[in-house]
């Protein structure tokens, strides 16, 4: 199977790319693909805190760090890697991937490359959309409309999103819709993947006592974000051949 | 102490669009039902307007809302316990649509009846078209509910509220429910009140013949959710044996 890498991204902060991270883990362990994480909010990483079984934190600007995650991805048991980037390191991260040569073996073919963009509502966003175009030619490129703190993309014109949306070839749009906030709060709480939090587990194993109510908003919501995901194929990503 | 039906923790949800239709009368006896056969039952009540359930039964009623997340959880949480306490919640049509959004939200009724209970909407008839609406919409949105259309014959009667009201399914054959005399209503309007006390108390101020007569009415409400028990069991009976044979 070929390697595939997964860069969850905004170089603006708070726009919930490491909720989006989780689901995406969620959702690989749901399809029984073997998935591990690099957290890049070095020292300590919030993503750790949810999946640490699979999630290693990582400087991804460090040469060290970067070679911990490329230079192992067809060594690695698991063959896609999704790197949670943080706020204000995606255009960073791009240059690097350049720099060192991975978007020239993502043009031959030899890795699948998949970016998250998680947008924010400002206008800055779609400025964003517009740096990163010049890198993810070669990528699948999935801009991410999220909904779960009830953004609402206010400032955008349609037009004008249209406009930037179009620039980049093949790109996707996803909507990640809102959580109720008390839910979203409960799992944040728990520290635990979304899945366990649904199956009413602690981190260890155990039976915890979450609201069934709570609980079901979370897997409607997941369910939601999944049917997304299937929308787009994501599947495919880890099954290219 | 009555042989139980079955291991099911009962759960009825007692509804409509529309009010002053019967629900929160049928939601008393449903409780005073269960009690009367020394099963623990509990009712949830949405208080529209005084006399509401909780007047009438405070011991064994709680007060509920489903229009925030605190108070969804309050309900639903206790709803989903399989104590084997049965659950009798009196669905105000304020709450109506609120209450049946979240539960097709949460997955209610799946989780419900992995945990031996099995929700059962009893839907009362009435003869307007915003009710023939609701029940057709709870059918498609929920169509895994237990749907029970309910003729409550002090409501609408005929073949009309037959055919706007067809039941989905063989468990959902239709409740009759018999309409009370209206001059044996005042006996019974005044909160608290039950039909537990009330059967092994006779009112002194009630004249015998009506006090008979009352009880009559009772029992023939009594017979029909005994019948409906019935066919949720033979429900169950027959589901077991389809999953064994196959």
């Amino acid at each position: 199977m070929k390697p595939a890498v997964i860069l969850v991204g905004a170089d603006k902060g708070g726009v919930g790319k490491t909720t989006v991270t989780r689901t995406l883990l969620d959702y690989f362990v749901a399809h029984n693909v073997p998935t591990r994480a690099f957290d890049t909010e070095s020292p300590r990483g919030t993503l750790k805190r949810f999946h640490p079984e699979v999630t290693e934190v990582v400087d991804v600007t460090a040469i060290p760090d970067q070679m911990k995650i490329f230079d192992t991805l067809t060594d690695a048991d698991a063959k896609v890697t999704v790197i949670d980037v943080r706020a204000g390191l995606l255009s960073t991260t791009l240059n690097a991937l350049r720099d060192i040569g991975f978007l020239d073996i993502v043009k031959k073919g030899q890795v699948t490359f998949a970016v998250f963009h998680i947008l924010g509502p400002s206008i800055a966003s779609l400025d964003e959309i517009a740096e990163t175009a010049a890198f993810v030619g070669d990528a699948k490129y999935f801009l991410v409309k999220n909904h779960i703190n009830n953004t609402t993309f206010f400032e955008w014109d349609p037009a004008t999103y249209d406009s930037y949306f179009h620039r980049v070839k093949n790109a996707v749009e996803i909507s990640v819709p809102h959580l109720n906030e008390m839910a979203c709060e409960q799992v944040e709480l728990s520290s635990v993947p979304f899945l366990t939090f649904v199956a009413n587990k602690t981190a260890g194993g155990d039976t915890a006592s979450n609201s069934f109510v709570l609980r079901g908003y979370v897997r409607h919501w997941l369910g939601n974000v999944w049917a997304e995901y299937d929308r787009v194929k994501l599947t495919e990503i880890s099954a290219t051949k | 102490m009555r042989a139980r039906v079955s291991n099911r923790t009962p759960l009825y949800i007692l509804c409509s669009p529309q009010p002053r239709v019967g629900r929160t009368l049928l939601a008393r006896l449903l409780i005073d039902f269960f009690l009367m056969e020394d099963r623990p039952a509990a009712g949830f009540d949405f208080i529209v307007e005084p006399p509401s359930l909780i007047d009438f039964l405070p011991d064994n009623t709680v007060q509920s809302n489903v229009a925030d997340i605190a108070g969804q959880m309050a309900l639903f949480d206790r709803l989903i316990l399989p104590d084997q306490t049965a659950k009798v919640v009196d669905l105000a049509p304020a709450a109506f649509q609120q209450f049946f959004s979240v539960m097709a939200q949460i997955g209610f009724v799946g989780d419900a009846r992995q945990r031996g209970i099995e929700p059962v909407a009893l839907f009362i008839a009435a003869p307007d078209a915003a009710s023939q609406r609701a029940y057709a919409e709870l059918q498609r949105g929920l169509p895994e509910l237990v749907l029970v259309p309910v003729y409550n014959d002090a409501v609408a009667q005929g073949r009309r509220a037959r055919e706007n009201f067809p039941p989905a399914r063989a468990v959902s054959v239709p409740m009759q429910v018999p309409a009370l005399a209206p001059h044996l209503y005042r006996y019974l309007e005044k909160p608290p009140f039950s039909f537990v006390d009330f059967r092994s108390r006779p009112p002194r101020h009630i004249p015998l013949d009506l006090y008979m007569e009352q009880l009559r009415w009772m029992r023939r409400v009594f017979v029909e959710f005994r019948e409906l028990e019935l066919r949720l069991l033979l429900g169950d009976v027959r589901a077991s044996l389809l999953r064994g044979a196959s």
